[in-house]
């Protein structure tokens, strides 16, 4: 589980994912994070309520967040059709998509190809809180290269052009709509079909072949017109054969032999609380408790630097605890809740997988992880109102779980690579490889986040070379859906699940 | 606005999805409602995004690739393989381990005689509309399987008395308990002695228990099933010639045949609307009859070496921590009794020694899944289960290390556990924290089930067809009811067509 940001994705309208069974949610609060010292900052979907969220921490900061969300909001449908939903690496499209952002955050391009992240942030608001809620996804390792001149401000104003909702039943719902879609005209799925070879022959990907721990041990499956491979770099180079590689293309193949993806490793705790989880923040601004994405984001502006910094040195011990991201769809998806009113928190924190000091990448399973879970949980009750109360069980997993579950997630790397200044958006893979007939969808720009983006761009290439991507269907822009529905997805009746939590913590544990 | 649908399907476990399949491939407009997220019903599968596959109903097939249904279906094209343990079980007591081969192979031969016999003889019957016990079972006398008959006749009790050695008759009665004879002068009945026969030829789904009905769902919906999830439908009622669902969300949806699959009594005293339901259903829902008896199930993902077996071949299931049957009994005495036993003795699966695929290979293996199954409480009696699970889960280790040195050197990476009530929860015609849906005790099995009215799937309100594990024949994991339905449909409404498979 955790949010979904399907909301900006043409695929809903498209693929008709409604009538497959889609059920999606948002919250009134787009984003929050939530301090220790009581505060918190929201982004809303409401300008006017951000910005009055924002005045709390800075009268100015809030009047210049007001005029950033409404140019943002404003440019949202461009800047996702430029930057998300149209397939990269593609230079002629970089210079509208940063004049959007400039636009957007009221600076000049040129200054803001100058700017790191942390810069813009300073150039941007006043108060430490609204610096820190700005910072905070680029500081997540998504989007882009925080220190990173222009790479680490454009990477920020990024973050600002999501929207957040949850699939009602869970995320799931996404994928299983998807697949129904698929069936409905005439897909085939294997689940547990894992693949170990690429055929490529005459310089053209033909098939596949599985692995001998498969359900399907040796078949080969052949494609006439496509392969799209979504198990990430490292892993296709490897399905592929890199000699195969190298001769298709010498640069590509070195490119992907030295692929970075040791630095965000994903660390998640899954927590079953006997209640809805009230934030101790919820004193300063009640709203925060109807967030579905919220951040613990830091102390302070200048520990947010240091932190960064850590995370660059690889000091996984020193960066715990400052930087975690709770995903909640409690507020939004009233069927998350169990009939007792019990609901489940998800907290996520990335690390440099290496480990480095620590004992090495084996030492994800030791005691380590043990640690790091007790000190988030030393950290949840100074967050959460009577935390320790209402937890009743809890289960984590590791970035070395992580790719052990998942080929494509190296080192627990979910976003397909890490952002450093050389793997950025034409830095990232291209959709259409060197070889023919083969596709990626994972390593590619942009991220491969729940939006669909990646999956969606790869298939508009194999389409446009297979000759029919014209079709009457397939015309929807970004977050048109999305804010076109809004009213009713903000419509989810959770009182129920508010009444009975109340009850409980009236109680005590 | 209502939508029409010709058959409507409520619940989206094997046997809706089963019934689906068939109808849609015989040209019916099929639609599923599933209340949870997901469809499976009890043969979900989870990973928790860890790196090993957790099973709610492990190795609750009875038939693997000689399931007709699976033939019929084309459900080997689709992603389903079964794996069939050739060592059912190993009996650990303090005299050291017992190994029971498939098919009860060291129980003896009388008994093992039994097993094979109604294995062979009570399929079929299955697989067709019900009829009464003594003419089921003296038809298998008359074709030479009297031994099928005879094991019908026998208690857990007269049963176990037949093995030739003390840890096959605790494996028997072991068996017995886990199909919902706890009971030892319980008679078994036909389909009782079917289900503890099959105890002792485990089949797992290869790659988890969900690829089964994700392949059932795969065959529905290529051709043209609707399978919706989050799905709950609240009530039926007659709209015209047919029926109008009303779900939790405010939907109304018209169909003019629906397929229940939900348990007798959310059926016939809460689903459907009292004016249809006559007076002798609602009473049979009233007095519907759950298993006694629960599990708490604890998964355990490892990184090191399972308990491997001294013998030939590793064994599907351990049981440890019983030494006699008396032991067993009083076990089962104090959870009938609401207490704790004195310590969690039951049932070790290293799921991976016979699946590989249900644990990641690495890196930094072998990595394996375990499932512990221990009778258990259906109420902590120091409290809720929400607030002991994690302790009782943590004893259950304790005692596995205590039992399998080897384990002791393995490092513990994740662990899960069902409470007794949590399979309730999560399912609710599970009502007494077992797959079944309602206990398989010969007064509700054949064509008792759920009542004579509607054993054979048909019920007197025409167009409304039961497809459960409530009517016959309550066998989890065969899909037969669910086949039976589409049949019983298939015949009433003369669907001839069959839909092009893609």
């Amino acid at each position: 589980m955790g949010v979904s940001f399907a909301g900006n994705s043409p695929v809903i309208a498209d693929l008709e994912l409604e009538r497959y069974g889609f059920r999606f949610a948002a919250s009134p609060v787009v984003l929050a994070t939530t301090y220790r010292d009581g505060t918190n900052c929201l982004i809303c979907q409401e300008p006017e309520r951000t910005a009055e969220n924002f005045a709390r921490h800075s009268s100015r900061d809030g009047q210049r967040m007001l005029e950033i969300q409404s140019r943002v909001d404003e440019t949202m449908v461009e800047f996702n059709e430029l930057s998300s939903f149209s397939p990269h690496p593609d230079p002629a499209k970089l210079p509208r998509v940063f004049d959007l952002c400039a636009y957007a955050m009221d600076f000049p391009v040129e200054q803001m190809m100058e700017m790191t992240g942390p810069e813009l942030c300073e150039r941007t608001f006043e108060s430490d809180a609204c610096r820190q809620i700005l910072m905070t996804p680029v500081a997540f390792w998504e989007h882009g290269a925080p220190f990173a001149r222009g790479q680490g401000a454009f990477g920020t104003t990024f973050a600002l052009y999501y929207t957040t909702g949850v699939g009602i039943g869970g995320n799931e719902v996404q994928v299983d709509a998807l697949t129904r879609c698929f069936l409905h005209h005439g897909g085939q799925l294997w689940t547990s079909a894992a693949v170990e070879e690429i055929l490529v022959q005459s310089d053209r990907a033909v098939g596949v072949r599985l692995s001998q721990r498969s359900l399907y041990p040796g078949r080969e499956v052949r494609a006439r017109l496509a392969v799209i491979c979504n198990v990430g770099v490292p892993e296709t180079l490897r399905l592929v054969g890199h000699e195969v590689m190298e001769s298709a293309d010498p640069l590509l193949a070195a490119k992907m032999r030295y692929w970075k993806m040791g630095l965000r490793g994903s660390h998640v705790t899954s927590w079953l609380l006997d209640r809805r989880l009230s934030w101790k923040s919820a004193d300063f601004d009640p709203l925060i408790d109807e967030a579905i994405l919220v951040y613990r984001a830091f102390d302070s502006w200048e520990g947010t630097k240091r932190y960064m910094v850590d995370m660059l040195g690889n000091d996984t011990w020193k960066a715990s605890g400052q930087l975690m991201e709770f995903t909640y769809p409690a507020p939004a998806d009233p069927t998350s809740a169990s009939p007792e009113g019990h609901t489940v928190l998800r907290a996520e924190e990335c690390f440099p997988y290496a480990l480095h000091g620590l004992g090495g990448p084996r030492s994800w399973d030791g005691p380590l992880r043990h640690k790091l879970v007790a000190a988030r949980n030393a950290m949840m009750s100074q967050l959460v109102r009577d935390w320790d109360g209402s937890v009743l069980d809890y289960y984590d997993w590791t970035p070395l779980d992580n790719w052990r579950l998942n080929r494509s997630a190296k080192f627990g790397q979910v976003v397909g690579g890490d952002f450093t200044e050389d793997q950025w958006i034409l830095g990232r893979m291209p959709y259409r490889m060197p070889i023919g007939g083969l596709y990626m969808s994972n390593g590619v720009w942009p991220v491969g986040l729940s939006w669909m983006a990646a999956g969606y761009n790869a298939a508009q290439v194999v389409a446009a070379d297979a000759g029919i991507r014209d079709q009457l269907w397939w015309t929807s822009r970004p977050c048109e859906w999305y804010s076109r529905n809004l009213p009713r997805l903000l419509a989810r009746d959770t009182g129920e699940l508010r009444r009975v939590s109340e009850e409980r913590r009236g109680q005590g544990p | 606005m209502a939508r029409d649908h010709e058959v409507a399907i409520i619940g989206g476990g094997p046997n809706g999805l089963t019934a689906a399949g068939y109808l849609a491939r015989s040209g019916a407009d099929v639609v599923v409602f599933e209340q949870r997220f997901e469809r499976g019903g009890t043969m979900a599968s989870d990973d928790y995004s860890t790196p090993f596959t957790y099973n709610q109903a492990q190795a609750a097939l009875p038939l693997g690739a000689d399931n007709p249904v699976v033939a019929e279906l084309g459900l080997t094209d689709r992603g389903v393989a079964f794996i069939e343990p050739s060592v059912a079980a190993e009996v650990i007591t303090r005299r050291g381990e017992h190994v029971i081969g498939r098919g009860g192979t060291g129980l003896g031969s009388g008994v093992q005689e039994m097993l094979a016999s109604i294995s062979r003889a009570c399929v079929p019957a299955l697989y067709r509309p019900p009829e009464p016990e003594p003419s089921l079972t003296s038809g298998w006398r008359s074709r030479g399987e009297g031994a099928a008959a005879e094991l019908a006749n026998l208690t857990p009790s007269t049963l176990a008395a037949l093995a030739d050695s003390e840890p096959g008759r605790l494996a028997l009665r072991y068996a017995c308990a886990a199909s919902g004879f706890a009971n030892p002068d319980e008679r078994l009945g036909a389909v009782g002695g079917f289900m503890v026969a099959r105890w002792f030829c485990p089949v797992l789904v290869a790659g988890g228990s969900k690829n089964l009905p994700n392949a059932l769902f795969r065959a529905a919906a290529s051709s043209g099933a609707a399978c919706n999830v989050s799905a709950r439908v609240t009530q039926v009622g007659q709209a015209g010639p047919g029926f109008q669902l009303s779900c939790a969300d405010g939907q109304r949806i018209r169909s003019r045949n629906v397929i229940c699959t939900l348990d007798p009594r959310t059926t016939f005293t809460g689903l459907l609307d009292p004016a249809l339901v006559p007076p002798e259903l609602a009473a049979a829902g009233r007095g519907w009859a759950s298993d006694e008896l629960a599990c708490f199930t604890a998964h355990f993902g490892i990184a090191g070496m399972p308990p491997v077996s001294r013998h030939d071949d590793e064994p599907y299931q351990r049981l440890a921590g019983f030494n006699r049957v008396q032991d067993l009994d009083d076990h089962l005495a104090a959870v009938h009794g609401g207490r704790l036993p004195e310590r969690p003795a039951g049932v070790l699966s290293v799921t991976t020694a016979r699946d590989p695929l249900q644990a990641s290979p690495g890196p930094y293996g072998p990595l394996h899944t375990l499932r512990f199954d221990t009778f258990a409480p259906l109420k902590h009696p120091g409290g809720s289960w929400d607030r002991n699970r994690p302790g009782y889960r943590a004893e259950c280790w304790r005692f596995l290390c205590d039992q399998f040195p080897a384990l002791r050197n393995a490092r513990l990476i994740a662990q899960f556990a069902d409470a007794p009530g949590d399979l309730r929860r999560r399912f609710a015609t599970t009502s007494a924290g077992t797959v079944r849906q309602g206990a398989p005790r010969p007064s509700q099995t054949l064509d008792l089930r759920p009542h004579p009215l509607c054993a054979g799937t048909r019920t007197p309100v025409p167009g409304f067809y039961l497809g459960g594990g409530g009517v016959h024949p309550g066998v989890p994991g065969l899909l037969a009811a669910g086949m039976l339905a589409a049949r019983a449909i298939r015949a009433d409404q003369r669907l001839t067509g069959l839909a092009v498979r893609r």
